[in-house]
């Protein structure tokens, strides 16, 4: 991955995150954590 | 408070990023937004800096603010409490008929915040509104004209 992305498009950014394995479980943990962590 | 406008649509930060980093259901569904210049994708601050920050932490930081910078200029922004749930907050400051997010509680009554969700707000997953969603029957009854298709490039 680039270190940097100056004006992406969306599918310049949908290309860069192609081979990720990210899950909609990892998103939903990611988000929760998140926002215990502001709540705290 | 005018009327929620079903031509108004928030995403809430689980969406947003899931659009990203995973593709499926939530890319399909905003892809129905972002293809169409009369929708209007509504987010407020918190509600893409709750998202920066999972895209951060799943991906990386310099893709995370190239992910923020690219998706202020497609929202029309709104503003509300700091503590008040943000993709809720922002679809009800933002007169949005539909919420999408992963959390189908999300429509129900939450203590503590300075807003309640309207009656007419549709929360929905990602799924559910890419494949209920009809922009030919949506164009013909806001602007009583015939749909002329998608207007926009997607992926731009």
């Amino acid at each position: 991955m680039p270190d940097e992305h100056p004006d992406m498009t969306w599918g310049d950014l949908f290309e860069a995150t192609s081979d990720l394995t990210v899950t909609v479980d990892d998103v939903r943990e990611g988000l929760r954590e998140h926002r215990e962590g502001e709540d705290a | 408070m005018p009327d929620a406008s079903p031509t108004r649509v928030v995403a809430d930060a689980d969406v947003l990023a899931a659009d990203v980093l995973v593709g499926g259901a939530s890319r399909d569904a905003l892809d129905n937004v972002r293809s169409h210049s009369w929708l209007d994708l509504v987010a407020s601050d918190h509600l893409l800096d709750d998202a920066h920050a999972v895209v951060a932490a799943l991906a990386d930081a310099d893709l995370a603010d190239a992910w923020r910078e690219r998706a202020a200029t497609a929202t029309d922004r709104v503003e509300h409490d700091p503590g008040d749930h943000s993709g809720l907050a922002s679809a009800v400051h933002g007169n949005a008929a539909h919420l999408l997010s992963f959390d189908d509680a999300l429509g129900s009554v939450h203590a503590g915040m300075s807003v309640q969700p309207h009656a007419k707000l549709s929360v929905r997953p990602p799924d559910a509104f890419a494949r209920l969603f009809d922009a030919a029957s949506l164009y013909t009854s806001e602007f009583e004209d015939e749909y002329p298709g998608p207007d926009r490039d997607p992926r731009n």
